[in-house]
């Protein structure tokens, strides 16, 4: 994952995050810099879709918890990000609880 | 509204649909402490099932240079309808006093040589929903209530 976010191959779901910064390209970036900070400690769960395995990630980001699904395209290759905003409700990491 | 097929590419958010550059109307973006409409023919990669919309950074840089130049355009619109509005209650020269901006500056507004801030549109738009009112609060708040505030 941070080896792609360094590469910038890296695709993000607009909407998701968008809203929460001042720009699409300060969103893009944020996500960006989310994915090369990334530790084993911010894994909470993997999750088996249709046809994805999808990694859930809780994320302390300034004061507060972020929420981050991905899931890698093996072919580009690429990290796509789907989901990436602000917790809603307190999620548990291996590092421990994050609370929004 | 138009889709175009180079790129297409299995959307992770549904799974099921097709990722292509697709175009239309309606769409809209925060930009800065706006909420601006894309345009119309500006392409964002959009599963053709699911409609989820994605931005890779060469998306995410050229929807900022587009958004980054509708926003600079409409804060130079608004400021010039405010001023427009104001300019019937007191002199442009006042008007600086009052916003505390040096001599010329909104002269260099109107003429397009400066672009304004959003703090001063903003000002200039409340001041203009009420002119002769928030002028006169102003004038009161610089000559007197300002030297009665306690620090």
């Amino acid at each position: 994952v941070k080896g792609l976010a360094g590469q910038g191959a890296l695709l993000l779901r607009r909407g998701s995050a968008i809203d929460f910064f001042e720009t699409p390209l300060d969103a893009y970036d944020a996500a960006r810099r989310t994915l090369l900070d990334l530790t084993a400690r911010c894994f909470c769960e993997a999750l088996v879709l249709d046809s994805d395995v999808v990694d859930v990630y809780a994320i302390k980001r300034g004061e507060r918890g972020w929420y981050l699904k991905l899931t890698i395209d093996e072919e580009e290759p690429e990290v796509i990000v789907i989901s990436f905003h602000p917790l809603s409700r307190p999620l548990r990491a291996v590092g421990g609880v994050v609370k929004p | 509204m138009r889709t175009k097929g180079i790129n297409a590419r299995r959307c992770r958010d549904c799974g099921t649909g097709a990722v292509r550059l697709f175009a239309k109307d309606g769409r809209t973006a925060v930009f800065r402490n706006a909420r601006l409409a894309i345009p119309p023919d500006f392409e964002v990669p959009t599963c053709d099932q699911c409609g989820a919309e994605w931005l890779d950074h060469s998306t995410a840089k050229r929807l900022n240079e587009v958004l980054e130049g509708t926003y600079r355009r409409r804060l130079t619109a608004a400021a010039k309808r405010s001023l427009s509005r104001i300019r019937e209650h007191t002199s442009q020269r006042a008007l600086e006093v009052l916003l505390g901006l040096s001599q010329g500056y909104l002269s260099k507004l109107l003429s397009g040589k400066r672009a304004p801030s959003a703090e001063l549109v903003a000002g200039l738009v409340l001041v203009a929903r009420d002119p002769k009112r928030r002028l006169s609060e102003l004038g009161r708040f610089w000559t007197k209530e300002l030297a009665e505030q306690r620090e």
